[in-house]
């Protein structure tokens, strides 16, 4: 991997808004200890159906995913098919001027929820999850029904894809398919994806400060067989979200590459 | 007079993806252009047919639209749904919407521009609106989000979330309704920073802290400032209907604040699609000065 070179896909464009006051604002319901700090390793809260309320701003933490997303796996775990290997090489030799998000497009899923500066906000309702996501080029919401819907059956392929929910005992399983095939799956491994592509994310809300992440990626034309991996992300309390906007790929014609 | 709805069609009289093929099959000036080229609108998928929960029906099975506004289990009206103003848009002549001209409520000339405000929107409109933010991917300011395309108003107790679709990129608000003050100093942004506050059956939502480079409309190009201070009074009138009154106090640009109404109209049964702009690409074609 390049580092410089990824580091002038990520540095250029963004453009991070210094804070408010807001960003020192105390979260509501948040169980203190005595210091008033937030009490971290408390109970994961319940909604009042009963369900684990998984609703936070939240951060990934650890190794960068967004990076690598298979950074915790051996090479061998992620079987791709021969075209998706030559593409992901090509794209690691190159400065990843074609990333998407180069252009000021928006990351796709799961590389919205990968970022370890980006936090993300959950909204959990009885019928719907709404995520609002910083990102590093624009703002950028998903919503997933947890109404029972199915998902569509073919629908006109986007970024962030069509996303149901239901619960499977304390963990919320999310399954996403729609996606365009432009999107990438990490940024340092230029991993491809296909409109293939299904996504199923597992939120698992072990305490009050933390969130387990499963995503297992399952595209057939990309690789031989899914693969899973694991992201520990922790609560970020009294802050909110910073807007980010995309300043139309200003400098994207001083990038160099193949 | 060109003239077109943006509009999406529920009941079956026109294709689904009639607002796309509108989109794409109108290629005139560069007010289209700011409209149009930058926007992809991915035609959609079964879910724009998906029936929205709770909502009262005639016998026939349709939303009964005018039926009461729902409320809250605390009590205040639920503004809860996928909203959307339907005006012409007129590119040429006179315009008729909002979104184009935001003092369209007002008689003409009335608009209490300060000089230079005059004197930028009339460039503004000789240069045939190339410098639209818009036309650059990026996301327009408040309240013009509020008059381009469907948003979906999530209301929770402590805080009203807005998505809008744009013709740019998805958006989104956070309006704050758990008591807590405006920021004193905040970093400009596009969308500000917003808090509401219910009079009687009425959101009031206070924003500051913009950018000065949101234009206020499209057509007219009403400049701001990042003294604009924009009050929106949300009052969804039954079912079907959301009244959208709004206030442009920004003394730096206008002499007084001034106000303009919209009417929306609830879509339901359907979705929000995303947006994705383009990257402005056709924008090396557009003529101006």
């Amino acid at each position: 991997m390049n580092t410089i070179s990824q580091i002038s896909v990520l540095v250029i464009i963004f453009v991070v808004a210094a804070p408010a006051q807001w960003l020192n604002y105390p979260t509501a319901g948040l169980p203190r200890t005595r210091d008033g700090k937030p009490d971290l390793a408390a109970h994961a809260p319940k909604t009042a159906s009963g369900k684990p309320d998984l609703s936070g701003i939240w951060l990934p933490t650890g190794a960068s995913h967004f990076q690598d997303l298979a950074v915790d796996l051996k090479p061998e775990e992620v079987p791709y098919q021969p075209w998706a290997k030559d593409l992901a090489a090509r794209r690691q030799e190159g400065v990843h001027k074609d990333d998407p998000l180069a252009q000021c497009m928006p990351p796709g899923v799961p590389r919205v929820e990968t970022h370890n500066d980006h936090p993300f906000k959950i909204i959990q309702m009885e019928r719907e999850l709404v995520m609002l996501y910083e990102t590093s080029t624009n703002d950028v919401f998903r919503e997933v029904f947890t109404d029972g819907r199915a998902l569509p059956k073919d629908p006109q392929p986007s970024w962030k894809g069509y996303s149901v929910g239901k619960w499977e005992g304390d963990t919320m399983v999310v399954d996403s398919i729609g996606f365009n095939d432009r999107g990438w799956i990490d940024t340092g491994m230029g991993r491809p994806q296909t409109e293939a592509l299904h996504v199923t994310e597992r939120f698992r809300r072990l305490n009050l400060g933390n969130l387990e992440l499963g995503i297992t990626i399952d595209d057939p034309k990309a690789y031989t067989k899914p693969w899973t991996v694991k992201i520990n992300l922790r609560l970020v309390p009294d802050t909110e979200l910073i807007e980010t906007a995309c300043e139309n790929s200003r400098n994207t014609e001083h990038m160099v590459g193949k | 007079m060109l003239e077109f709805h943006v509009n999406r069609c529920y009941d079956g009289e026109m294709p689904m993806d009639s607002r796309a093929f509108l989109f794409r099959s109108i290629r005139a000036s560069a007010v289209a252009a700011v409209l149009l080229s930058s926007t992809s609108v991915p035609a959609s998928a079964q879910w724009l047919n998906y029936p929205t929960a709770g909502i009262p029906r005639t016998a026939d099975g349709k939303p009964n639209l005018s039926a009461p506004a729902p409320k809250t289990p605390d009590g205040k009206p639920d503004l809860s749904g996928i909203w959307e103003v339907r005006e012409p848009i007129s590119l040429y002549g006179a315009y008729t919407s909002h979104f184009m001209d935001l003092a369209l409520d007002l008689k003409p000339g009335e608009a209490p521009f300060q000089p230079w405000a005059k004197a930028l929107s009339q460039e503004r409109r000789e240069n045939q609106h190339k410098d639209d933010p818009l036309n650059q991917c990026m996301p327009p300011g408040v309240p013009r989000i509020n008059t381009i395309a469907p948003f979906k108003i999530v209301q929770n107790p402590a805080l009203v979330i807005v998505l809008y679709e744009t013709t740019a990129v998805s958006a989104f608000r956070q309006i704050f309704t758990d008591g807590r003050p405006l920021p004193k100093d905040p970093q400009p942004t596009w969308l500000g920073y917003s808090v509401g506050s219910w009079e009687g059956n009425v959101l009031k939502v206070d924003t500051t802290g913009f950018n000065d480079r949101g234009w206020i409309d499209t057509g007219m190009g009403h400049p701001q400032t990042e003294a604009l201070h924009v009050i929106e009074r949300f009052r969804r009138t039954d079912f079907g209907h959301l009244e959208i009154g709004m206030t442009i106090d920004d003394p730096k640009a206008y002499t007084k604040p001034w106000t303009a109404t919209m009417q929306a109209n609830l879509l339901p049964d359907t979705e929000l699609l995303e947006m994705a702009c383009e990257n402005s690409k056709g924008l090396e074609h557009l003529v101006g000065k």
